[in-house]
């Protein structure tokens, strides 16, 4: 019916100016991912992950951030150059974003109900008293009973105050919810218990869903695509199975199996030797090579594209065609 | 929460009594001798026995220190060597210019200071912010006295639309309000960019835009509340300061408020004076503290829990000692 993708993020550029220095934190990022999925982008930190869920919402910091090019096509409109009140109507409705750190993503001076029926009324033409009841609701759904819906912030464990982001995140209901590493500030049982709701509640509404996170086991527990971010361009994307089974990308085959998964308990990314380069001043060749066992006179030169390999497949190295890996 | 308030109001006693033992001793200690000053060089010794002797000035330091505990929990003071003119009336006759000068001079620096702060952060780095720091920083530097001898040039002596001196009526307060006020918007200006711009980036006001919230009502209903605090300061201690009179503002526009009283106090050795105008200042002070500690709560929610968690704790303790 429709030619075009749920959600395609196309050479998005991001750069943040501090101190006069320029960070070039997203460099020609592009994924696309379809109604009703879930993609995992993962990377280890700094590698612009944050940055690109923000960019989608346009909640990036207008005076330390901006969006030097790129498209965000989102049902085939792009929302860089949407108008700001199109993306007011956007925000928090069609698109909801969960961001990292519960602790500070909550305003200290509001009730927690408030907040989720403020998220409510935004988008709703409803009575005061419905909106209410349908925050009190949302707190129910994520387990929070509905008399606390007066209490404020730090009344909460930081379990629940997660669950009061996510009740507010799919107050109305997103088609698209960005989670941003949405249970690492959580303790493992509370961790377990956030990521099953989210999954019923993802069933529930039927929300497509970008899940960013550090960890593997939720990768492999709710995700069905995977885009691999390192330096703030995707080195490689393609199915769950695609990533977990024939990773092609050096930096993929480093993060995934450097760690074999003996225990059975969820292993998470673990550091590869070296760093990421400094995003300041970021090298011309592949922003990998430094740090890849496989590198070439050529990967230190010239810059790879990110490349189909097989199916939906795609991955940033020209060991692809040396087959040198894999 | 009533029982927290009980019980700051209750500890203004003991402060106002070391206060009052303070001042007593310094001025008990200092030179310069009263009976002197108030009948001239010239007096005779026996003129300055009856003097000493009448006001219980012959009398040590500690009997003195007792009678005047003891007359001031009957609301006496005593009276003004000089003028002899009761001091607890001589105060109430006074404070209502200086309450009233206070608070307009507090309500001007926020009607003024805080728009001037919320456009300064909101606009961070273009004109407006720079334009709006500019002015800040001159009010801030000049200080008031010079204000209300600029004002007094213009109004007064070339536009001769406002009266210079006097205390009737409320167009004499005009230019003494703008004078001292000035000084305290351009500190709330400051104060209030600063702190919003802090709270601005902060998480929680990300969150606010990424449901969709119009930026105005960003600031309005997140980011000024949770910025407040240092604001609520800041006032609470200006108004503070302004309790105790403001004296140069009062002798250019002849208002016949608590500096004036004071200072003469000073100047001239009359402990009743200084004494009774430094217990007033002291009480207004401590309630002052306490409706901006109240304040704090309002504003901030997590400080109100931690006032009844603090009771709390403090009941129990004293249930197991018990
Ligand atoms: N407000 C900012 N000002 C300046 N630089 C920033 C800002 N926010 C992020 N950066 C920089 O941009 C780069 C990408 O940051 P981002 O937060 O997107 O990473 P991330 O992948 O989300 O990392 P993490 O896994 O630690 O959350 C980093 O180099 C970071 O230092
Ligand atoms: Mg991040």
């Amino acid at each position: 019916m429709t030619d075009h993708a749920f959600l395609e993020v196309k050479d998005l550029r991001v750069e943040y100016t501090s101190d006069k220095q320029i960070i070039h934190a997203v460099n020609g990022a592009s994924f696309s991912l379809e109604k009703g999925e879930t993609l995992g982008l993962v990377g280890e930190t700094g590698a612009g992950k944050t940055t690109i869920a923000k960019s989608i919402l346009r909640v990036l910091p207008d005076r330390a951030a901006s969006i030097r090019s790129g498209k965000i096509l989102y049902n085939g409109e792009d929302l860089l150059s949407a108008s700001e009140e199109r993306m007011r109507s956007i925000r928090g409705n069609e698109i909801a974003m969960i961001f990292q750190d519960p602790m500070t993503a909550l305003n200290p001076t509001m009730t927690v109900g408030y907040q989720i029926f403020e998220a409510i009324m935004l988008h709703n033409t409803c009575e005061k008293a419905e909106g209410k009841a349908r925050a009190e609701a949302m707190l129910e759904k994520v387990g929070i009973p509905a008399v606390r819906y007066h209490d404020y912030p730090h009344q909460f464990s930081g379990g629940m105050k997660q669950r009061v982001v996510i009740a507010m995140a799919l107050a109305c209901n997103p088609a698209l919810l960005l989670s941003d590493e949405p249970t690492t500030a959580l303790d493992v049982t509370i961790q377990a218990q956030v990521l099953d709701m989210m999954k019923d509640l993802k069933t529930e509404f039927q929300t497509s869903m970008i899940m960013i996170t550090h960890d593997l086991g939720i990768v492999a527990e709710v995700c069905d695509k995977v885009a691999v971010c390192y330096a703030g361009e995707i080195v490689e994307y393609g199915t769950m199975e695609d990533i977990f089974d024939n990773p092609l990308h050096p930096y993929t085959v480093g993060l995934f199996h450097s760690l074999p998964d003996m225990s059975g308990k969820r292993n998470r990314l673990t550091p590869i030797k070296g760093m990421m380069p400094d995003p300041v001043s970021l090298p011309e060749g592949c922003f990998f090579a430094e740090r890849c066992p496989y590198a070439t006179e050529k990967c230190r030169e010239i810059h790879p594209q990110l490349e189909k390999a097989d199916g939906e497949h795609e991955v940033r190295c020209f060991g692809k065609e040396n087959g040198k890996h894999g | 929460m009533a029982g927290y308030i009980v019980k700051r109001i209750l500890w203004l006693i003991p402060i106002t009594l070391m206060v009052i033992i303070f001042v007593y001793t310094i001025l008990f200690f200092a030179p310069g001798d009263a009976a002197r000053v108030a009948l001239g060089n010239s007096a005779s010794e026996e003129a300055i026995a009856e003097f000493n002797a009448k006001y219980g000035l012959d009398l040590g330091y500690f009997p003195r220190l007792f009678n005047y505990i003891k007359n001031l929990l009957h609301g006496d003071m005593g009276v003004s060597y000089y003028t002899h003119v009761s001091v607890s009336k001589q105060i109430a006759d006074r404070l209502p210019y200086t309450i009233l000068m206070a608070l307009l001079a507090t309500a001007f620096g926020l009607i003024v200071g805080l728009p001037m702060g919320i456009l300064a952060a909101t606009h961070q780095s273009t004109w407006i912010d720079s334009l709006a720091m500019a002015v800040t920083m001159f009010f801030s530097s000049m200080p008031s006295f010079w204000f209300a001898l600029i004002l007094v040039m213009i109004f007064s002596i070339h536009l001769k639309i406002l009266p210079a001196v006097g205390y009737e009526s409320w167009r004499n307060y005009i230019m003494p309000v703008i004078a001292i006020g000035l000084q305290l918007s351009a500190i709330v200006a400051r104060q209030s960019r600063s702190s919003m711009l802090e709270v601005i980036r902060s998480d929680y006001v990300t969150t606010a835009r990424a449901k969709g919230q119009k930026e105005s009502k960003t600031i309005t209903d997140h980011v000024l509340r949770n910025s407040m605090i240092p604001v609520v300061t800041i006032t609470g201690t200006a108004l503070a300061g302004l309790m105790g009179g403001a004296l140069l503002i009062e002798q250019i526009f002849s208002i016949p408020g608590l500096g004036t009283y004071l200072f003469g106090g000073i100047a001239s050795n009359d402990v009743p004076v200084v004494l009774g105008c430094v217990i007033v200042i002291a009480m207004f002070h401590g309630f002052l503290m306490l409706l901006v500690d109240l304040v704090y709560t309002v504003v901030d929610p997590r400080l109100k829990s931690s006032i009844i968690a603090a009771r709390a704790r403090k009941t129990n303790n004293r249930g197991v000692n018990a």
